[in-house]
């Protein structure tokens, strides 16, 4: 990949990743205006589902707003740009993601996260075994990922 | 696998990061490759053979390959 095209690849990531947090806090902010909060936090279920799922999305939130940093930082500077595109497209590093399953288990993990937060509204345990699944997997994942790296 | 990277770069006084950013990777990647960890592919052995102006044989060493009798020689 030239470093042309991967300048235009992370323009488009970044215009993504702007929607996304502008969608979250048009969201946040029609949230706390209209009183829903304080609404579902008397109920105890509604209130901890409403508190987990916001909780995760103001994390992905925090990972976006960094990244998008990261990547504003990268267009400015040629030999940071560079050094980007050489860490995206490190064979090492797509090779240790191979070997310890990143590609299929973040995805996987996310919709199973996303699944346990739908089904917070309807059964406790359900959703709760979802997460730790997925929280499982992901530590499965950074620990195999962590034995790759040291061994190549 | 053993390789002349650290020799070469000693010559042409260049770092891990340095050469890693001419040849498209990173610098965890080249130490990886000069501690014999990690064997590069084709194309990142020709790339720094190509950076280095040799053929890949005067940067890698490939004696430790054991090859088949049933060549085409």
């Amino acid at each position: 990949m030239t470093i042309e095209e991967f300048k235009i690849k992370i323009k488009i990531r970044k215009a993504a990743l702007s929607i996304f947090l502008f969608i979250y806090a048009a969201i946040n902010i029609i949230l706390r205006i209209s009183g829903v909060y304080e609404k579902i936090s008397n109920d105890f279920e509604k209130g901890f589902a409403s508190s987990f799922s916001l909780g995760m999305l103001l994390g992905l939130a925090a990972a976006c707003v960094i990244y998008v940093f990261k990547i504003n930082c990268a267009l400015k500077d040629e030999k940071k740009l560079k050094e980007l595109c050489n860490y995206e497209n490190d064979e090492r590093r797509a090779m240790i993601k191979t070997k310890c399953g990143a590609y299929v288990i973040l995805p996987m993990s996310l919709i199973i996260t996303a699944a346990g937060i739908t089904s917070l509204c309807l059964n406790q345990t359900v959703s709760i075994t979802l997460i730790c699944t997925a929280v499982f997997q992901l530590t499965t994942c950074c620990i195999l990922k962590l034995y790759y790296s040291k061994k190549y | 696998m053993k390789t002349r990277i650290p020799e070469l770069r000693k010559k042409y006084r260049l770092s891990q990061e340095a050469l890693a950013l001419e040849v498209g990777t990173t610098r965890q990647t080249i130490t990886s490759i000069e501690v014999g960890k990690y064997t590069a592919s084709l194309p990142l052995a020709y790339k720094l053979a190509h950076y280095f102006g040799l053929s890949i044989e005067e940067v890698f060493d490939f004696s430790d390959i054991s090859f088949s009798e049933n060549n085409f020689k």
